[in-house]
């Protein structure tokens, strides 16, 4: 961008004139002449971009105190403390500074026979209330969420930790984009490497533009390649001041409503939102319960393989016939069958996620049933096929946050079971926890507290312990001092 | 060097995985399967079970082959066939009475030795009729008559009614001195097969049978079942959590022993006295058929050896059937809601 047209003179229809011819294809961008009552009167010129700006703000506290102004003309300083009712307000940014804050919603003013420009603070653009994501829904808690407001959201996590060591530190990131990103942490809580790391990894990034928090977490992870997730995402503001508390790092992107936490570690990927608003008991249950789903999702279609074709000897001899006469008339093999169902689930899943609500439900409906139940009448498939399919597609919607491990998981195990049976599926199974064991999310071991719960911090790993045994000081990083960095 | 241990892992997972794949459907499952023996040489008749889409039981149809060797009568078994035959999930082998005859243990060592027979198979043995022919009559549940016989073995062994002797425990007495197979005997009833006593053998030699309720007292002196049922006259003791234990005096004049203890479902103490003494009568009379019969199903011999040894190689192979045997049984009446006293 060609920053010549704010490098301001005295004369303010010299001004006038290049900043239009700057914006000559932005419709957006507006010039707002405005002129005092006195003789000589004071001219100012006001540029901001339709849409961008709160225009009762301008018109109460720039263009109304100017135009009722009865003296002479005044330097920019002495406008701003003289006649502008504002509180926020660069006099003579850098800038590149002023630039940003002009593109962001803010007005320059300029005032004729002063080159010096006032940046006030008018951004007032349309943004949505914090609903409750719908893709984190609770049963119980709070029903806030981050919007695509940035400001707003950090209101959001400070309204919930009202203490002096919250931290927000803000960097940009973005050579055209130049979006803001802060860094979010609780000083004395938060651990230092980590911080450090994450404060490195920032600055590191070269990219045009970062329109979503996904942007940095491809590029700040440790492990690129992996398909489990070592950086953790949400919604909502509760869960990043939990974070925040368990020593915590987040990352809030301006224009996103998703937020980023590190390090994230396994045993979070198998806690609910409202693990902690909920009966310990029964938050202890579902925890067991999402874990079983997590390895029945990979590994039913896979040991369904194995078995039909490698150990028929282990079926029950009623089954093997009852599979079997289903199986009558089906063109495929058994491994053809299983990736063909696979794929046509998650053509169906995706296409479902892709479409409005009222036409996802219809369309999941038909997708389900009515095409399964044609599949099996026209041949195509075998019922214990679709049934072995769909449950292990229902029981991976209670581990979202594994979606991509489990996708990619279930068909990398199908094909080592239709290559050694059940010793590939063991020989996968034993792939997958070497890769797992490996992992590192910003230094922190990805299985930290889970192959080690009994030494730093088992209240809420395998069990959600309840809150009047839960000793804050324990939870996660606060009381780790690992190694591995 | 990375990329040869990929390449060589990829290989050896390939050459692990071989050409050894079938899928469900390329199969044709056996259910059941006889052997006759006809001119020196096998006849292996299998049941092979048809799954059909419109029915909850399966059709069956029979094939036969005829080979000098089990390995070989298996092969010609499934011979043309579109489908591979599938032995693993046979629950039966009806063994003929040509079979029986002229000795079983070369049969049952064949079979042992073939990987596509299951060591856990129950062994049957055929009385009064044709062992192929049990394959083609019908069962009261709509299954495969052998499939059908195969879930009565099972429901019999449980109930104490019928001796279980999978092909590996057959194969096991036939190979220990000192104890001898004894096998559940399956014959033509109507149209039906039916479970009738068991046979008796002595070394591979078939030497006698036993009738229903002989076979029955067997069962719970060898303890297979969970539960067993005993009559006295028209009193029915139903008995559970059976045990027994068989001890040889060695000395100069070796004494057997055999010591039954089992829970009764009954009302008083005297009903559990009562029991018990049936229980030791009937088994008193059994033993001694054994005896005379020259089968050493309840391992007398090795329980003797066990003891003393030196006495029992001095001793005459058959001089176990001549020993004094006392039967002592202990019932403890256990209150049930089964059974019982009437």
């Amino acid at each position: 961008m060609n920053l010549s047209a704010f490098q301001f003179t005295t004369n303010l229809d010299d001004n006038i004139k290049r900043m239009k011819e700057q914006f000559a294809h932005d419709n957006t961008f507006i010039c707002r002449m405005v002129q005092g009552r006195g003789s000589p009167a004071l001219r100012a010129a006001l540029f901001f971009f339709d849409g961008m700006v709160e225009s009762s703000n301008i018109n109460e506290s720039i263009i109304k105190p100017i135009s009722l102004w009865e003296g002479a003309p005044l330097p920019m300083d002495a406008v701003i403390d003289e006649v502008l009712h504002i509180d926020d307000c660069p006099f003579d940014p850098p800038v590149d500074k002023l630039v940003a804050a002009f593109l962001y919603g803010d007005t320059i003013v300029l005032v004729d026979g002063d080159s010096r420009p006032a940046v006030v603070n008018t951004k007032g653009f349309a943004k949505r209330g914090p609903d409750e994501p719908d893709n984190e829904k609770v049963l119980r808690g709070p029903r806030e969420g981050f919007t695509e407001a940035f400001m707003g959201n950090l209101a959001l996590i400070r309204r919930r930790l009202r203490t002096p060591d919250l931290c927000f530190e803000f960097s940009q990131v973005g050579s055209v984009s130049h979006t803001t990103v802060s860094v979010c942490y609780i000083n004395g809580i938060a651990d230092q490497t980590v911080l450090q790391a994450v404060k490195q990894r920032l600055k590191q990034i070269e990219l045009d533009a970062v329109l979503d928090a996904n942007y940095l977490s491809e590029l700040m992870r440790d492990d690129r390649f992996s398909p489990f997730p070592t950086t953790g995402f949400t919604e909502r503001p509760d869960i990043v001041a939990a974070k925040l508390l368990e020593g915590r790092i987040a990352i809030v992107v301006d224009g996103t409503p998703v937020v980023l936490t590190v390090p994230h570690i396994l045993q979070e990927t198998f806690q609910a939102n409202d693990d902690y608003y909920i009966s310990y008991l029964y938050t202890n249950l579902t925890r067991w319960l999402r874990v079983l789903g997590f390895l029945l999702t990979i590994t039913l279609p896979a040991i369904y393989v194995a078995l039909l074709t490698w150990h028929q000897e282990m079926i029950p001899t009623r089954l093997l016939f009852s599979i079997a006469a289903s199986r009558q008339g089906v063109p495929f093999t058994t491994f053809t069958e299983a990736v063909g169902i696979l794929v046509i689930f998650e053509i169906l899943k995706e296409a479902g996620t892709r479409t409005p609500d009222t036409i996802g439900q219809a369309l999941s409906i038909v997708g389900g049933l009515v095409l399964g139940q044609a599949a099996v009448d026209a041949r195509f498939a075998s019922a214990p096929m679709v049934i072995v399919i769909a449950f292990s597609g229902v029981t991976a919607l209670i581990v979202p946050k594994l979606r991509t491990a489990t996708l990619l998981l279930r068909f990398f195990l199908l094909i080592c079971a239709a290559i050694l049976g059940l010793y590939g599926i063991l020989l996968g199974l034993a792939l997958i926890l070497a890769h797992v064991c490996r992992l590192t999310s910003f230094g922190i071991p990805y299985l930290t507290n889970i192959l080690a719960a009994e030494k730093h911090n088992g209240q809420d790993v395998l069990f959600r312990f309840p809150w009047f045994a839960m000793k804050p000081d324990r939870r996660f990083l606060a009381g780790w001092n690992g190694v591995r960095r | 060097m990375k990329r040869i241990l990929i390449g060589f892992m990829v290989s050896l997972c390939l050459m692990l995985g071989g050409c050894s794949w079938k899928d469900a459907s390329d199969l044709s499952a056996v259910t059941a399967g006889a052997i006759t023996r006809e001119n020196g040489q096998y006849v292996l008749t299998a049941e092979l079970a048809i799954p059909s889409a419109d029915s909850a039981s399966p059709d069956a149809i029979t094939v036969s082959g005829k080979a000098s060797g089990i390995p070989q009568a298996i092969d010609q078994t499934g011979y043309g066939l579109d489908a591979q035959l599938y032995w693993s999930h046979a629950r039966v082998l009806l063994l003929d009475k040509t079979l029986l005859r002229d000795g079983i243990e070369d049969c049952t060592q064949e079979l042992t030795r073939s990987s596509e027979v299951r060591p856990a198979v129950r062994l049957c043995a055929v009385r009064n009729t044709d062992a192929a022919s049990l394959l083609n009559c019908e069962s009261t549940s709509g299954d495969p008559a052998g499939f059908a016989l195969g879930d009565s073995i099972s429901y019999a062994v449980r109930q104490s009614q019928t001796p279980d002797m999978p092909l590996y425990r057959m194969l096991d007495r036939m190979e220990t001195a000192g104890i001898d197979p004894v096998l559940p005997a399956v014959s033509l009833k109507g149209s039906q097969a039916v479970l009738s006593g068991s046979a008796l053998f002595s070394g591979d030699t078939l030497c006698g049978w036993l009738n229903e309720q002989q076979t029955g007292i067997l069962s719970i002196l060898l303890a297979d079942g969970d539960t067993a049922t005993i009559y006295d006259t028209d009193t029915r003791y139903q008995l559970s959590n059976i045990r027994t234990d068989i001890v040889v005096k060695a000395g100069d004049k070796p004494r057997i022993t055999v010591s039954i203890q089992t829970d009764t479902a009954c009302e008083t103490d005297v009903q559990a006295q009562q029991a018990a003494r049936c229980l030791q009568e009937q088994s008193v009379a059994v033993i001694s058929t054994l005896q005379q019969a020259g089968c050493d199903a309840l391992g007398f011999g090795r329980a003797w050896q066990r003891e003393d040894a030196a006495g029992w190689t001095q001793a005459e192979p058959d001089a176990w059937q001549t020993l004094p045997v006392t039967v002592h049984v202990t019932c403890h009446p256990v209150q049930s809601a089964e059974g019982g006293s009437r």
